[in-house]
């Protein structure tokens, strides 16, 4: 019988051990390359040059040139357009947000019902957000044209007057929300997965000791899935301050002059009331060939996103419950 | 007897060496293409009843399900290795169309005169508005095409150092010298003094009238009697005019809808935009803040003095088959002449001259062109260059056959008129209506041409919106937006 061996381990077999530990590194770091290749090419060295680009004269055209704090003084003292986009962004996300989340929390529970035949209501509530996003928003564009369209035809058949929706600067932005708002299926199949999770026997308890239905849902469902609710409130956020699909669409987008289809009005709709701060940024890109100006812009939402996003979690100490937490 | 079975560590190890390999090879730039000898017999994708590719004058007896088939494989030929390819990028989309269907016509006539050349037609996605950054980014990747066919002009590019001047070209050239062309459509490629692309065809916008309604009314169709001035039309507009509470039953004339023909409308009140020779804007002339106003009155007077009111009334105030004159809602559109094959057959119109405000002289009118221009780093310049100018004369006849885009070409044969056209009216109302546009192109202005055209344009827009809404003055929304648009022109002059 061999005597099991105590000490230190003879320094061959020792090399044989970390080569073997160094061997399973690295096959863990190449089937990771891909990914950190694209985050390296596709998201860190742009977001870093536009960091650059953003102190630079850049047409794309020609070589930046380096003009220091420039670009950010004209934004903030010379371009009132630039304004009203911040305004704009900071209304449609006041109004979606909370609106977007109450509705695909709404929904969740009700999908999260023992029915027959949920599973059809939650492949039908899900379907909306596959639709293509300049699809759906030229669907939405034919729904809420004030004069034909689906819903002013509805709420004139009750009586009620049917908005300018789109053509309206007073209404176009709840325009926007509501097709935006459309798309929630995502949101809606997170907060699910979350109530699923939620243990029945806290429920029961809860209905034993006499709480009703809202009581339930207030003390303990909502704390229970308040990490997901964290979530879906951080990436509705990021999301809703980078609207532009929908708003390029419905507002005109391709705006004046003759790139992208010609001209249709002002680019951002009536009074500017849907020229949100990515489409600004966007057309001073690609259509005022000024992509230091752009990159500015660009840096200062990636600021204030960020920002955001740090409030939010550090708020979330007092209202997101963690199971298992001490 | 050792049983040596994989372990799943080295399976992990085989896989990520196999997959790491796959990855490398995809990534490897791909070999350029062999070229090949043109097939014997013709395109893979074959239309049901050709068998070969199409020639020119067959392409008008197709339906457009086979011209489009016939389009597609001709995009897929190879050409012969001796042949010179020459890239053309284009706006319009893969999807072939009416619209299109010249362009390939076009080319395959200029390769019948120039057997030595292939014209590689490069189509975009016109409609998500991605054109320009696709175009950017093959001239800054150092990839630019050789030539482009654009809705825009070339001028902001210039400003910027990346498209070739073409004023030698075109004197050595026995045809598209600057003679050649008229004068407005060409100016919207000059920029101080120096010519930038050509337009291949620039139709012209003017005021249509449904003959039908007129006739009703006992108005005269007759071009002699239509109305010369603003106060004229106002006066005809007030005619066709019905609301019915806050639904509007049929509207006259709605000249502010028509925004790409405002420097028309302006000029038509003796003032400009933008002066491409000076290099200055003049957005702030007191003859556009006039021209507002008479708008806000025309609009009190006939709309209820609500801007937002009318707009919901129609989603399109041009002539196209969804918009408010083709379904009956309006009288007198302001549109372009491209636009006389897309009205509705049932509809009968006539088309007139832009009448002249109370600060103006005489009619002008707007020019919406085709616009092809050289970028800088084109591998061939010289032939590239024979493209453009085909195009914009003799290839503008096999274009015009098929789409009503008029020729900016002086020496345009007068005897050719749309076909689609002709079907409509009868060859002698078609070759009356072309014949009309043909001369009204003399009286085209000079737009497109500032290096920050698109900019100015939005400002423009905007200060043109808050007017109508009716939520500044006018002078006040002119100056904001001359003083931007000057200064924008101002900065890119420095870096120029």
């Amino acid at each position: 019988m061999q005597k099991e061996r105590r000490g230190p381990v003879p320094r061959g077999r020792a090399k044989v051990q970390l080569s073997r530990q160094l061997r399973t590194d690295i096959v863990g770091y190449l089937f990771s390359l891909p990914w950190i290749a694209s985050l390296l090419i596709f998201t860190a060295y742009p977001t870093l040059a536009s960091f650059y680009y953003a102190f630079t004269k850049y047409s794309i055209l020609k070589a930046p040139r380096w003009i220091g704090l420039s670009n950010y003084r004209t934004l903030f003292t010379m371009d009132p357009v630039f304004i009203k986009s911040i305004y704009n962004t900071a209304y449609f996300t006041l109004l979606l947000v909370p609106l977007g989340l109450a509705i695909s929390l709404g929904l969740a529970l009700l999908l999260n019902q023992k029915l027959q035949g949920v599973g059809i209501y939650r492949t039908l509530y899900y379907t909306p957000s596959l639709v293509p996003p300049v699809s759906g928003a030229l669907l939405w564009m034919l729904i809420l044209d004030p004069r034909l369209g689906l819903l002013n035809t509805m709420l004139r058949s009750v009586g009620l007057p049917g908005p300018g929706w789109l053509t309206s600067p007073a209404w176009s932005k709840p325009g926007l929300v509501l097709m935006s708002l459309w798309g929630g299926g995502s949101s809606t199949l997170i907060f699910l997965a979350g109530l699923k999770e939620v243990p029945r026997e806290l429920l029961e308890a809860a209905e034993i000791d006499g709480a009703g239905v809202l009581s339930r849902f207030w003390n303990v469902t909502l704390p229970l899935i308040s990490p997901v609710l964290l979530f879906n409130v951080v990436m509705s956020v990021i999301n809703s301050f980078q609207v532009f699909t929908t708003a390029f669409v419905a507002g005109g987008g391709s705006g004046g002059g003759l790139s992208g289809g010609g001209p249709s009005g002002a680019a951002g709709g009536p009074l500017d009331s849907m020229l949100m701060y990515m489409l600004y940024l966007y057309r001073h890109a690609f259509h005022y060939f000024d992509m230091g100006y752009a990159s500015a812009m660009a840096v200062l939402l990636f600021l204030a996103i960020l920002g955001l996003t740090l409030l939010i979690f550090r708020s979330s100490g007092r209202w997101v419950y963690y199971a298992g937490k001490q | 007897m050792v049983n040596k079975k994989m372990s799943r560590r080295e399976f992990l190890r085989a896989a990520a060496l196999a997959g790491g390999s796959g990855i490398l090879s995809a990534c490897a730039p791909a070999a350029a293409p062999a070229p090949t000898q043109p097939p014997a017999a013709e395109p893979t994708a074959v239309p049901p009843t050709a068998t070969s590719e199409p020639t020119p004058e067959s392409w008008g007896e197709m339906t457009e399900a086979e011209a489009t088939a016939a389009a597609e494989a001709a995009l897929k030929v190879t050409p012969a290795a001796d042949k010179t390819v020459i890239e053309l990028l284009s706006v319009y989309g893969e999807v072939l169309t009416n619209e299109t269907q010249p362009h390939y016509v076009v080319n395959k006539e200029y390769e019948a005169l120039h057997p030595d050349q292939y014209i590689k037609y490069v189509p975009s996605s016109m409609f998500t508005g991605a054109f320009n950054e696709v175009l950017l980014a093959r001239i800054a990747s150092g990839d630019p095409p050789d030539l482009v066919l654009h809705w825009s002009s070339p001028i902001a590019i210039a400003a910027r150092g990346a498209c070739m001047e073409l004023d030698d070209l075109m004197a050595a050239h026995p045809v598209a010298n600057k003679d050649a062309f008229y004068a407005g459509p060409l100016s919207t490629c000059n920029w101080l003094g120096k010519q930038w692309g050509l337009t291949v065809n620039a139709s012209e916008c003017c005021t249509y009238a449904d003959t039908d309604m007129m006739e009703e009314r006992g108005i005269s169709t007759k071009r002699e009697d239509f109305p010369t001035t603003w106060d004229g039309l106002k006066e005809l507009s007030a005619k066709f005019v019905k609301w019915d509470g806050d639904t509007m039953k049929l509207a006259g004339a709605t000249p502010w809808f028509a925004n790409w023909a405002w420097p028309s409308l302006v000029e038509c009140n003796g003032a400009k935009f933008y002066d491409g020779t000076t290099n200055k804007y003049s957005i702030n002339d007191e003859r556009i803040a006039e021209m507002l106003e008479y708008w806000l009155n025309w609009i009190d007077e006939q709309y209820k003095g609500d801007y937002d009111l009318l707009k919901q009334q129609s989603a399109d105030w041009g002539t196209y088959p969804e918009s408010a004159f083709a379904l009956n809602l309006q009288a007198l559109p302001t549109d372009g002449l491209w636009s006389l094959t897309h009205i509705p057959y049932e509809k009968h119109y006539e088309i007139y001259k832009m009448p002249v405000g109370p600060s103006g002289t005489e009619s002008r009118t707007s020019v919406w062109p085709n616009f092809m221009f050289i970028p800088v780093g084109s591998k061939h310049v010289q032939e590239a260059f024979e493209v453009i100018a085909y195009y914009c004369t003799e290839g503008m006849i096999a274009w015009f056959d098929r789409w009503s885009d008029f020729p900016a070409w002086k020496d345009f044969p007068k005897e050719h008129a749309p076909a689609e056209l002709i079907a409509r009216v009868g060859k002698e109302k078609a070759l009356e209506l072309t014949a009309f546009g043909l001369d009204y192109i003399g009286a085209a202005v000079e737009q497109w041409n500032s290096p920050v055209d698109d900019f100015a344009i939005d400002q423009i827009n905007r200060a043109f919106d808050q007017v109508l809404h009716k939520a500044t003055e006018p002078m006040e929304a002119l100056e904001e937006a001359h003083k931007l648009s000057q200064a924008k022109l101002d900065e890119v002059m420095e870096s120029a």
